[in-house]
Parts: C-alpha cells; structure tokens; sequence
C-alpha cells in the first residue's frame, strides 16, 4: 500500500512539473523529466526510509514544481509563453520601416554631401 | 532580464546572496567535472555537502541541460550494477576554459571585495538599525 501511495506522490509530483514547463521546448522538458526521474529513483535506491513520508521529503528536497520551472525558464532563456511566440514572428513592423526608410535616404545624403561647397 | 547589476544594488541582502548563489553554482558544478565525472545525484550530494549552495536540489537539472546545450559538458547514460541507471557528466575543453576563466575573475572579485570590506572598522559601520 505504503508503495502505491509512494508512486501515486511521484507520479503527481513529475505531473506538476510538467504542467509548469509547458512553455519550454519538448525536447528540453522531457531532459528535466527524465533527470528528475533518475534522481528520484536513485534517492529511493539509496534511501532507507521507504515509507510515503520518505517519499515526501524527498520530493520536498527537490523542490517547489513552480520554482523548478522558473529556474529552468531563467537558465534554458525562455521568460514565459509570450517569449516563444516573439521568437517565431520574425522581423516586426518597425525593423522593416527602418530598413526601408534607410534605403530611400541614404542617398540623399550622398547627393547633398556631393553639392557641398566644401 | 536576468541578474542585471543595477537591479543586484537595489534588492536586499538575502535576494543578493541567492542571485550570486546561483551564478557560482554553474562554476561549481564545473569544478566538481573537472576533477572527476559525476552522475545528477552524485553532483547533488556534493553539493548539499557543501552547504548553502543547493537551496532546491531539483534546479540543478535545468542548470546541467543549459551547460550541456552550450557545450561545456556531455552526458552518457549509462547501466549501473547497484542501482538504476544513470546519467554521468563529464566536462568539454570548452568547459575546462570557462573555469579556468572564471576562478581568475572569481579570485579578483573575492579579493576586491574583502579589500574594500576589512578596510572599514567594525566601528565606522556603527550599530545596526533596528528593523
């Protein structure tokens, strides 16, 4: 029973953290899980106590599923779903009116420098 | 924005420490590879060992796969006899050189600081303020 209970903690705690890194790449949150998996199971390995509440502070020792989240968001460079987005959308409004507006007056300046007296 | 310096002078004392905490981990867990690889949990047990430096065990994770992505170590699964499998790390040239860079820069820091810091009497700070 007290096993059961243990893996159902586990399973939730791992649940969570998934959730939490929804924003990052799939590739990068599937690395996260499959360490904490591997650290979880190591712990239990080398744990003597097995009961549910070992279980718990293990996973209390691991850490807030949250802060885990926002720890991997600052050290992996996403800041949260609107930063992905940014990313995908290419050059915006501003950049192609600076480019384009660059393009047209460069010249201009060019000929005005050409007509100076000095 | 992450650990801009000019938002460092404006937190407190405590949100400070944890920011530099989590800047030398990084360097840390570099130091540990360069002596020997290490498996996440292995890393972990050194770390807590030491004190202080791990306040959440789990946001080591993010840190090895940002290390890894930038090329400072690599990773091997690999089977073990007494236990579950496990994910070894072992540092890169790449990793080698961004510790031996930052031990320099970490000593003049440290330095600097201790200069400036004992160069002022106990006396000249004066009593602390009630909070």
């Amino acid at each position: 029973v007290s096993g059961n209970r243990s893996n159902l903690l586990i399973h939730d705690y791992l649940g969570q953290v998934e959730s939490e890194l929804r924003d990052l790449p799939p590739s990068q949150r599937q690395e996260i899980l499959d360490d904490l998996r591997a650290h979880i199971d190591e712990a239990r390995s080398v744990e003597t106590d097995t009961s549910s509440a070992g279980v718990r502070h293990l996973l209390a020792r691991l850490g807030d599923p949250a802060e885990l989240a926002r720890e991997a968001r600052e050290r992996i460079g996403v800041e949260g779903p609107a930063a992905i987005e940014r990313v995908k959308t290419g050059p915006g409004g501003l950049e192609i009116v600076a480019i384009i507006l660059t393009a047209l007056f460069w010249p201009v300046g060019i000929v005005l420098t050409w007509l100076s007296p000095r | 924005m992450q650990g801009s310096v000019w938002y460092s002078v404006a937190m407190n004392g405590t949100a400070l420490i944890s920011q530099m905490r989590r800047g030398a981990l990084e360097f840390c867990v570099l130091a540990l590879l360069a002596h020997r690889e290490h498996y996440g949990f292995e890393l972990v047990q050194r770390l807590s060992d030491a004190g202080g430096l791990l306040t959440s065990q789990g946001t080591i994770y993010p840190l090895l796969s940002r290390l890894r992505k930038d090329g400072l170590v690599t990773t091997e699964w690999r089977e073990s006899t007494s236990g579950p499998p496990r994910k070894y790390y072992r540092l890169t040239g790449a990793g080698r050189d961004a510790l031996y860079s930052y031990r320099e820069q970490w000593r003049l820091f440290r330095d600097a600081v201790d200069a400036i810091l004992n160069s002022i009497p106990e006396e000249a700070i004066g009593e602390r303020q009630p909070i």
